[in-house]
């Protein structure tokens, strides 16, 4: 499926070739860099509220955790949530949307009732009321995140399989005697499935903040270093300790801000149209 | 100055060897490459010319409507309604626009403001050249002036046909009460047996209000109908023209004569006869001929350069082919003098 | 509703005191909590239908009451900033259609990614650290000025000063939405063909602009702004809990924190049917601006 995206494009333009080559060093930093650098960022110390840029790198939060290793150790916290969360949301709506656009009529209004219920919802409200109602394991906001997320991705993939499947090689593969199931999985989702794609990175983006505004709520796992846990420490020393919530909250803002340059990039190579 | 017209009225057109480039992400498109015509008061004129050939673009740049970022004329003159118009500068456009000159467009479905009702969009016309008249009873008078029921006032365009829409196109350029107008292509879009009404329509309304017409389109039967004299376009630049019983009665240029050619056959139903090869690139300025490539009636000094000048044919019209040069083609010292100066 | 759920309320509402079970009893009683779980979610719907969302287990107040309190605040908050959001929005993304590939449009594209990257309460954070500590320019907590006595035109300012920061981090967000959109509404708009014609009829470019090309590009900018009202109310929610603004965010985490259900469910319930009639404003709006939708409604011609 992969294969039929036109990488070149995408990394002769700018923007794609460095957001993608960021999102590379994340991924790298997220998965050998803590065993590079060791420390410990739950280590408490007894210097607690110090100053960054003097001794202790970026400073060091109300129990003398150092600011830069939560950093460090909370970046693999997010892009895990963000890529498993986008990854399940687009896998649950990439098959509803494909049956439904697919197989249509009782289906498929079926599909599209349940899936416009969910786009009336207030998403956040809703997934922090699940969270603080069934524990803050990071599995179950993972599955609250991708809960609320599948309809976006089950409309675009039904729309594009709308559009595919009246395609004639559809219609050549049926004559060939091709069951209907083979025709939807082999023939049409590849075709459909590129500007999905696009909309699944947009999702990383959107799974990061979510997950972020939930640990800020105080609805994490506490035994996680999480960005959004550091702002809410950093809330309550807003006036004493600006590095409790300046870096951290970088953080989230750099790691969404690439993943939707790069999800922009693929809308605009997957999606032209207009400006 | 080329004088093209038999001199009896004022002209409300001219056209003065243009040249006019497109320039557009570094690349450079030579639409216009020495393109002149002249519309005199109350002449029905035709332009004709395959797509690609610059026609547009030259109807476009006689209201103005080509993007002055993109589009630069780099030489020649373009005067309409007796004001020089070659590089007016945008904020002054609107003065002419409409009146002396207004333009019917091809396809009204997107010419046409879909949220904005049929009445309205006339009016807006009359609002602006019309100043004294009362411009309920002048738009209602318009739309009786094109056939349309007054009924189609309180629409939107999305809701009437494409036949329909056109004669409201019409019926706003005649809102404008213009000299001259223009119609680009204005059948194109439409079925055959509505075409044949709206070119009725156009005719009949180019006499009674005393306009003069500039008729741009590639069918050749349309122009034929219409029009009492003809300019016939390629890569930018006019190859013949006349009145149209002398260019197709007895066309001088080997390009009109495939174009005639293509037509007859098939009115009559049979397999086209059509010009091989494809239309040039304008992307260079060419400066051989540029039909040589498929003229099957070429030779040498066509491979060199065009004619500058005008030949006459022999029906008595002009058109610029060396095949009507007054010189014996193996006089190739004669050409060599000619082409030096 | 909630009680299929890990949590006893009831623990939680009677604290960590060691309470005689007879006492217990007498709340279970009065909440209901002792009936049959069917039972009660009868009972429940059957209120919901009078309007009787119940009370509040932490402050024994109606909880209808409580919100609408609190969505008062809510709507001072939101309404101000979504109006500034929409306005600036597309008046930024206006000027970046008519100037596409330019170096204006390149950095509202970059700013815009950027805002709507930002969440919304690490801005808010950091609009509090420069204007309300370093700067000491502006407040940083609450709606009004606590224990102050202003009426009239000077609690009004007192409420704008306070209005300003919140107001800002919130409306950065949907600022950057919003441009995001106009830009390609208003690009598309206009290079259609019938601000040709209307050029053409002799009509000058400012007022081809506003009577022609605006009705056109606003209307796919107004749907998305109704549909994004969901959107928005998340990021009232999270900004009120940064400022202290007493509005439905506040209550919702401390609501949360006390593990108070009927307020909890009252604040979904009450959300979601104020998004789902956004939404069906926004959807009736639409049909009611594009005539193109609005006739089909009433079958084909």
């Amino acid at each position: 499926m992969v294969a039929r995206v036109d990488w070149r494009i995408i990394l002769r333009q700018p923007a794609g070739a460095i957001s993608a080559a960021v999102i590379l060093v994340f991924l790298a930093v997220a998965a050998f860099g803590p065993l590079l650098v060791g420390g410990n960022p739950d280590h408490i110390s007894e210097n607690i509220l110090q100053a960054p840029f003097g001794a202790f790198g970026l400073g060091t939060d109300e129990l003398g955790r150092n600011v830069g290793l939560e950093l460090f150790y909370g970046l693999r916290i997010s892009l895990l949530v963000g890529l498993l969360a986008a990854a399940s949301a687009t896998l649950l709506g990439a098959a509803v949307g494909s049956i439904a656009g697919y197989f249509g009529r009782g289906i498929d209004s079926l599909a599209m009732r349940i899936s416009e219920s969910f786009q009336v919802l207030p998403t956040f409200i809703l997934a922090a009321l699940i969270v603080a109602l069934i524990g803050a394991g990071l599995d179950r906001v993972i599955a609250v995140i991708a809960l609320l997320a599948w309809p976006q991705t089950a409309r675009l993939m039904r729309a594009q399989v709308l559009r595919v499947k009246q395609a004639e090689f559809v219609d050549a593969a049926r004559c060939l005697g091709i069951s209907e199931w083979a025709i939807m999985l082999r023939e049409v989702i590849p075709n459909a499935f590129a500007p999905v794609l696009a909309t699944a990175t947009l999702t990383i983006g959107d799974a990061i903040l979510i997950e972020a505004g939930l640990s800020y709520l105080g609805l994490s796992d506490p035994s996680v270093v999480t960005w959004g846990r550091m702002l809410n420490s950093g809330q309550r020393f807003l006036f004493e300790a600006w590095w409790l919530s300046i870096f951290p909250g970088f953080a989230i803002f750099a790691t969404v801000l690439v993943f939707n340059v790069f999800g922009d990039v693929l809308n605009k190579v997957l999606n032209p149209r207009g400006a | 100055m080329i004088a093209h017209a038999p001199v009896y009225g004022k002209l409300v057109l001219q056209v003065d060897d243009v040249h006019m480039t497109y320039h557009s992400h570094g690349r450079i498109v030579h639409a216009l490459q020495g393109a002149s015509l002249e519309v005199a008061e109350g002449e029905a004129v035709g332009l004709v010319g395959e797509s690609g050939c610059g026609k547009s673009s030259l109807g476009r740049a006689l209201i103005g409507l080509n993007p002055p970022t993109l589009a630069t004329i780099d030489s020649g003159r373009i005067v309409v309604g007796g004001r020089d118009v070659t590089h007016l500068p945008e904020r002054d456009w609107p003065e002419v626009r409409g009146n002396p000159v207004a333009m019917v467009f091809q396809d009204s479905l997107s010419f046409l403001n879909p949220v904005m009702r049929i009445e309205e969009q006339i009016a807006e016309s009359v609002r602006i050249h019309d100043k004294q008249a009362d411009v309920r009873k002048r738009v209602r008078e318009l739309v009786q002036l094109v056939r349309l029921p007054s009924a189609v006032l309180r629409a939107y365009p999305f809701e009437l046909s494409g036949g329909m829409r056109q004669r409201v196109g019409i019926a706003v350029a005649l809102g404008c009460r213009p000299r001259l107008l223009i119609a680009d292509e204005p059948t194109t879009a439409l079925d055959v047996t509505t075409q044949a009404e709206i070119i009725v329509l156009i005719d009949e309304l180019r006499r009674s209000q005393g306009m003069s017409l500039l008729l741009i389109s590639h069918d050749l039967g349309v122009v034929r109908s219409v029009c009492d004299r003809v300019y016939i376009m390629y890569a930018g630049r006019m190859v013949e023209w006349g009145t149209t019983a002398e260019v197709f009665g007895a066309p001088g240029h080997p390009y009109v004569e495939g174009l005639l050619a293509a037509a007859q056959t098939e009115r009559q139903g049979r397999h086209f006869a059509s010009i091989k090869g494809e239309v040039p690139n304008l992307s260079t300025q060419i400066t051989s001929c540029p039909f040589s490539p498929r003229c099957p009636k070429a030779f040498d000094p066509c491979g060199e350069m065009p004619p500058t000048f005008d030949l006459d044919s022999p029906a008595g019209h002009q058109v610029r082919c060396w095949l009507h040069a007054p010189l014996p083609r193996t006089a190739r010292e004669g050409l060599n003098g000619a082409r030096s100066s | 509703m909630t009680h299929i759920l890990p949590g006893d309320p009831v623990t939680a509402l009677v604290g960590q005191f060691p309470a005689p079970p007879a006492y217990v009893a007498l709340i279970r009683h009065d909440y209901g909590l002792d009936q049959p779980l069917y039972v009660q979610l009868w009972l429940y719907l059957g209120n919901l239908a009078h309007g009787n969302l119940g009370y509040s287990f932490g402050s024994q107040r109606p909880v209808l009451a409580l919100i609408l309190q609190h969505a008062r605040a809510t709507l001072l908050l939101m309404v101000p900033a979504l109006t500034v959001a929409s306005i600036v929005g597309i008046l930024l993304g206006g000027a970046a259609a008519r100037r596409v590939g330019s170096i204006y449009d390149g950095i509202l594209s970059a700013v815009s990614i950027g805002g709507y990257s930002t969440p919304v309460f690490w801005l808010a954070q950091i609009l509090i650290i420069v204007f309300a500590i370093k700067l000491q320019a502006l407040p940083a907590q609450g709606m009004y000025t606590i224990g102050s006595d202003y009426s009239g035109f000077a609690a009004f300012l007192d409420y704008l000063q306070h209005l300003a920061l919140p107001g800002a981090a919130l409306a950065f967000f949907n600022i950057a939405l919003v441009a995001r959109v106009a830009r390609a509404s208003m690009f598309e708009a206009l290079h259609q063909d019938y601000t040709l014609l209307a050029l053409a009829k002799g009509l000058r470019p400012t007022y081809v602009f506003w009577r022609h090309v605006m009705p056109n590009a606003l209307i796919p900018i107004v749907t998305v702004i109704g549909f994004n009202f969901g959107s928005a109310l998340t990021g009232a929610v999270l900004t009120e809990t940064v400022f202290g603004w007493p509005g439905i965010g506040s209550l919702f985490v401390a609501s949360i924190e006390k593990r108070d259900y009927p307020v909890l469910e009252g604040i979904f319930l009450l959300t979601s049917f104020a998004v789902l009639a956004v939404n069906l404003v926004t959807d009736l709006t639409y049909g009611f601006i594009d005539p193109r939708v609005a006739r089909s409604y009433h079958g084909r011609s």
